[in-house]
């Protein structure tokens, strides 16, 4: 009869693996792109692998590339602000135009750490002027309640900041160079 | 602008404008910051740049439309920005003025026209 020999490092790693992989698919599913999940499925199939066998199905070559591919995208909390505080006709323009610059600025070599920086850069710099604009036109208090109420529609509507732009997002999501 | 008081131009809200009118149908948020960057060297916010093109949208002087979703944007629209009559006369006026300031001025002994010409 033939025993399981568990190692604990590999189960470590491929429960981990399994772990991001199934928030990922979670946020995936809640922004509503599901174009690439079958490769979150297939990280956890390679997660159950090294959970089940002693071989090393799992490396950290695997768990750092699904890293990578969960960090590769604009982060939502910056879309949420742009969503909140700029003006309704403009958020989205603003958005897709900080999503641009995020995967100009991956493109180029720039570490994720640091796009990442640059982006929240952006969108805290975008946020000033568009308050103001807000400001003149409704007042402070308008101002206020409105950034109260955008907040609240999004957050109460959808859940979840990162649904909050469902018709927006499409399955023609920019696959992260890193990945390729 | 029959009857209307003409819109004064701020300085962002003119380079925003010459910005749109070289790229002619084709200037979106960033083309229009990488223009500005590009001829000046000064960069502006996003949200500085969309908040002159919301005055100059309300006072008629640009139009917007949305385009197609591209991968690159994260499968968002671009929102293309293009100047509309009221804008190039309100623009063509503002840089008569400015030429005509700047007519038959020196600095330091160097008349204005041979540094700009």
């Amino acid at each position: 009869m033939q025993s399981i020999v568990l190692n604990w490092r590999t189960s470590a790693c491929g429960f981990a693996l399994v772990l991001m992989a199934g928030a990922d698919i979670l946020h995936a599913l809640c922004a509503g792109n599901t174009s690439k999940l079958w490769l979150d499925f297939s990280f956890i199939s390679a997660g159950l692998g090294g959970i089940m066998t002693q071989d090393a199905a799992v490396s950290d070559e695997d768990i750092a590339k699904l890293r990578v591919r969960v960090k590769c995208e604009p982060p939502s909390w910056g879309e949420f602000l742009i969503l909140v505080f700029a003006q309704k006709r403009d958020s989205e323009g603003m958005i897709g135009d900080l999503a641009e610059l995020f995967y100009r600025d991956l493109a180029s070599g720039i570490s994720l750490r640091r796009v990442r920086i640059r982006y929240w850069g952006r969108v805290l710099k975008s946020i000033g002027p568009q308050m103001w604009t807000k400001a003149k036109n409704i007042g402070l208090i308008g101002l206020i309640l409105n950034v109260f109420n955008h907040a609240f529609e999004r957050v109460v509507k959808y859940r979840w900041p990162c649904k909050a732009l469902p018709t927006l997002r499409s399955a023609t999501r920019c696959w992260p160079s890193a990945m390729k | 602008m029959t009857g209307r008081k003409p819109y004064d131009l701020g300085f962002l809200e003119q380079q925003v404008l010459l910005a749109i009118v070289r790229q002619h149908l084709s200037a979106y948020g960033v083309s229009i910051c990488d223009e500005i960057k590009k001829r000046t060297g000064r960069e502006y916010p996003l949200g500085s740049i969309y908040a002159a093109l919301d005055r100059l949208e309300t006072n008629g002087l640009v139009e917007r439309r949305r385009g197609e979703p591209t991968a690159e944007r994260g499968g968002r629209a671009k929102i293309y920005f293009r100047v509309t009559a009221p804008g190039e006369a309100a623009l063509e006026q503002v840089l008569k003025a400015i030429s005509s300031m700047r007519k038959d001025v020196k600095l330091k002994g160097v008349e204005l026209k041979e540094v700009f010409p």
